[in-house]
């Protein structure tokens, strides 16, 4: 298991980093919420086997129907990188998206938990003409799987303001790190529920990505990708990331979304997503996180040469998104507390940290109860595999994946 | 090939000495005469091109008829700008390709081998091997062919004995052969169930052509009906037709389509086309009027001509990517070409690519259907090999090795 670190530690470590924290935020930090995570092992898709682990994941924390009976469900998928991308030729879900069958089953149980509606929202890269349901085809997925998996079933693509005609605007508590607001696709607001699944994988911008780290992805590219505000007029989206603005800050967002606190912060992305991802996880709270970790990939969030194709074998799930984020680290072998300048954040602030900062949840092991199997069962060596990356030449914190050409 | 002008050696036609090259398209200039007379010594026709009638005043042959011989092709490849490849409004790098040229041209002139007639590109750029390879498989894999030409580079090497440009010459003889011993590929039926009707002439032989080009670039099949044909063709394997020329159809063509759309198709018309019984889907789209007819839909664009790069697109996502022939997986810059034997017991997918990858970047190719073998044909390869299959969504995923320039797959599918 990871060291855990004292609070005088922590501080001392992000002071160190350049992190400064207010008191009232240290406050917030100390008093951060906690609830329970489930955690369980399961090696396979297969929906006899995985749907009834995933039940029972759901009973220990709680049930469903407590959470979503009578609710409009809202889940965020985790689509990263072009839908036509493969780690060697592995499905997506195999590796880098969450898998289309723990999708499905969690969608099932949650129509038998009494859900009203369940959305499906993501910001494809993808026109606004597009249905949502081609850009899963794109990626060979069956769009029917979901659309039979409960009584009402929706898609938004999440990059437009769509049937609203505008974006909602969601505040950050206590007046956010990065932005005070964000502009949003109204199935964020429009929700009773709202559910983050991702995968659990390496990340070069943020050292980790997980459930939170899915969040970045609600901010649409229309307002806040490399073509926003230049394609206004057509329902195009030119890029299909969030370089320009979010990243490196050498811009402001369009479509009249709030700019950000302090233009003179650093133009540096190890600074800024860290921040907007906390920021996000405090403006639009998740209620659900489940984190894929039967299948996915070790080195990156996307594939690329040095990225490898790992079975770690476990699902994890929790109602709060830092707690949950923070036990999937632990099974990664990563510090979920872990200072700037040391693995997996060897060069991005600590994201976890800062949403804890935020008051959004504790991110410390030893205040979050842990149930099912235990971390140190479920664990899968992450850590050793980017050690190994980085001896061997192939990874190294500030390495840059060369940008491969999108369909 | 085409025998360069430089080339006033007649030594240098040992070069074709167990190459396929054999027929010689020559420029006619008097340096060249020496060449010539050697050449036909060999038996091997010459064809006069440029000033062909001066060519042929010296004894060569001018095209025969069974020869088809388009000369404004381009150079396939990604278009380079200053800063890197050329980008649509979706980022996809622009690629220039004579594949829908030669489908057309195949179409027109079924008894006829079409040939193209392009050159490489000239200084600063540099011809690189595998640019050559492209050309080759680019007309190739859509059932043409080109008249080899080489840059002056690869001329002065292959002239001065160059190792390195010897290497490039059996690399290009062999992919030049390996479209000769295929040749039974080119009797395989276009796949695809989207078809696009024009007169591909006056006013549409620019946007009906690029509409062509754009639905290869998004790997959307289509086939191609000239207007003439669509009036009587059969129309049952289609799910989409796409009509934007200028002007109204004939009244029995135009009946025609509307049954078709009456009975559940996509029919996509030019901005021009008045269907006032036709409602509307509901759909708010900015750029085509999406109605209801009969069981299927009418698609009306709102402006002519219509920009080729959205029809291209709207009528993909309109129709569904629920219709794919083939679903393609780490390639970015490349064309396909799908197509069967007749009797549809053989299928052929081809792939050309164009960007440059990582060189253990691997390609998947999906196909709706169970297949019951798969093998895979590449340019330099003596023979065919089996390709991993493996079960997904409901069809087969074709495990390939890298594409770095070429793929063959020949295929047993049961389509699902």
């Amino acid at each position: 298991m990871p060291d855990m670190l004292s609070r005088r530690e922590l501080l001392a470590g992000l002071g160190a980093a350049g992190l400064t924290i207010s008191r009232t935020a240290s406050a917030r930090a100390v008093s951060a919420p906690v609830a329970p995570v489930a955690i369980s092992r399961c090696r396979t898709y297969t929906p006899s086997e995985l749907t009834p682990v995933l039940d029972g994941m759901f009973d220990k924390l709680g049930g469903l129907g407590r959470l979503v009976q009578g609710k409009t469900v809202a889940i965020k998928l985790n689509f990263n990188g072009g839908p036509t991308v493969r780690l060697g030729h592995l499905p997506l879900g195999d590796t880098h998206w969450p898998h289309p069958n723990l999708l499905a089953a969690t969608m099932q149980l949650m129509a038998r938990a009494g859900a009203y509606r369940i959305r499906l929202v993501e910001g494809a890269a993808a026109p606004r003409t597009d249905p949502f349901e081609e850009h899963m085809l794109d990626a060979n997925w069956d769009p029917g799987m979901f659309l039979s998996a409960a009584p009402r079933v929706e898609f938004e693509n999440t990059n437009y303001t769509n049937a609203a005609k505008k974006f909602t605007r969601f505040t950050v508590p206590n007046g956010g790190l990065l932005f005070p607001a964000y502009d949003l696709n109204h199935s964020y607001a429009d929700c009773d529920v709202f559910v983050s699944i991702a995968k659990c994988k390496d990340h070069p911008t943020t050292g980790v990505s997980t459930v939170m780290k899915n969040l970045f992805g609600v901010t649409p590219l229309t307002a806040y990708g490399n073509g926003a505000g230049k394609w206004e007029d057509n329902d195009l989206v030119y890029g299909n990331d969030r370089i320009q603005i979010l990243h490196w800050g050498s811009r402001q967002p369009a479509m009249g979304a709030p700019p950000e606190i302090d233009p003179a912060s650093p133009r540096e992305d190890h600074y800024r997503v860290p921040r907007v991802v906390a920021d996000l996880a405090a403006a639009r709270p998740v209620h659900l996180a489940i984190v894929d970790g039967i299948t996915t990939m070790a080195g990156g969030q996307t594939p690329a040469p040095w990225c490898t194709p790992v079975a770690p074998g476990f699902l994890i799930a929790g109602t709060n998104v830092v707690n949950t984020a923070a036990v999937a680290m632990a099974a990664m072998n990563y510090d979920p507390r872990a200072p700037k300048g040391t693995i997996p954040f060897d060069g991005p602030d600590n994201k976890l940290l800062l949403a804890e900062q935020l008051g959004v949840g504790s991110a410390d092991l030893s205040r979050i109860e842990t149930i099912g199997l235990p971390i140190r069962e479920a664990m899968f060596d992450f850590r050793a595999l980017r050690e190994k990356r980085r001896a061997s030449g192939t990874d190294g914190p500030g390495r840059r994946r060369r940008p491969m050409i999108q369909n | 090939m085409r025998w360069p002008s430089a080339w006033t050696d007649p030594a240098l036609l040992a070069l074709l000495e167990g190459t396929p090259f054999n027929c010689l398209a020559m420029e006619w200039s008097p340096a060249l005469a020496a060449v010539a007379a050697r050449a036909r010594a060999a038996g091997l026709p010459l064809v006069a091109i440029g000033n062909a009638l001066e060519g042929v005043a010296h004894g060569l042959d001018a095209p025969t008829d069974s020869l088809l011989l388009a000369s404004d092709a381009v150079w396939p490849g990604m278009t380079a700008e200053e800063r890197g490849a050329e980008s649509g409004p979706t980022a996809n790098p622009w690629i220039d390709s004579n594949g829908w040229l030669l489908r057309l041209a195949r179409v027109r002139s079924p008894q006829k081998t079409v040939w193209l007639m392009f050159q490489p590109p000239g200084a600063p750029r540099v011809v690189l091997l595998d640019a050559y390879l492209r050309a080759i498989a680019d007309s190739g894999a859509a059932g043409g062919r080109w008249v080899v030409s080489l840059d002056s580079d690869l001329q002065a090497g292959l002239a001065r004995g160059d190792a390195k440009a010897l290497a490039s010459w059996k690399a290009i003889a062999g992919a030049a052969g390996f479209f000769e011993r295929h040749r039974d590929w080119n009797a395989f039926e276009p796949l695809g169930v989207v078809g696009v009707i024009s007169d591909f002439a006056g006013p549409n032989e620019n946007t009906t052509p690029e509409i062509l080009n754009l639905m290869g670039r998004r790997s959307l099949a289509y086939r191609i009906l000239e207007t003439r044909a669509a009036a009587t063709a059969p129309l049952d394997g289609f799910k989409a037709l796409v009509y934007v020329d200028e002007g109204a159809p004939a009244p029995p063509l135009r009946r025609r389509l509307l049954d078709f759309a009456n009975r559940g198709g996509l029919l996509v018309v030019g901005a021009g086309w008045k269907q006032p019984d036709a409602r509307p889907a509901g759909i708010d789209h900015p750029r085509v009027d999406v109605r209801r007819l009969g069981k299927g839909r009418l698609a009306i664009c709102k402006t002519s001509p219509p920009d080729p790069f959205m029809i291209a697109r709207d009528t993909h996502m309109l129709l569904g990517r629920a219709y794919d022939v083939a679903r393609f997986f780490n390639l970015s810059a490349f064309l396909s070409h799908c197509s069967a034997s007749s009797d549809g017991a053989a299928e052929l997918v081809q792939v050309v690519s164009f960007a440059i990858r990582f060189p253990d970047d691997v390609a998947t190719v999906w196909v709706p259907g169970k297949c019951d073998s798969a093998r895979l044909w590449s340019l330099g390869s003596p023979g065919s090999s089996p390709i991993e299959m493996v079960p997904e969504n409901g069809g087969t995923s074709l495990n390939l090795p890298p594409v770095p320039v070429y793929a063959g797959i020949e295929l047993s599918l049961k389509r699902g």
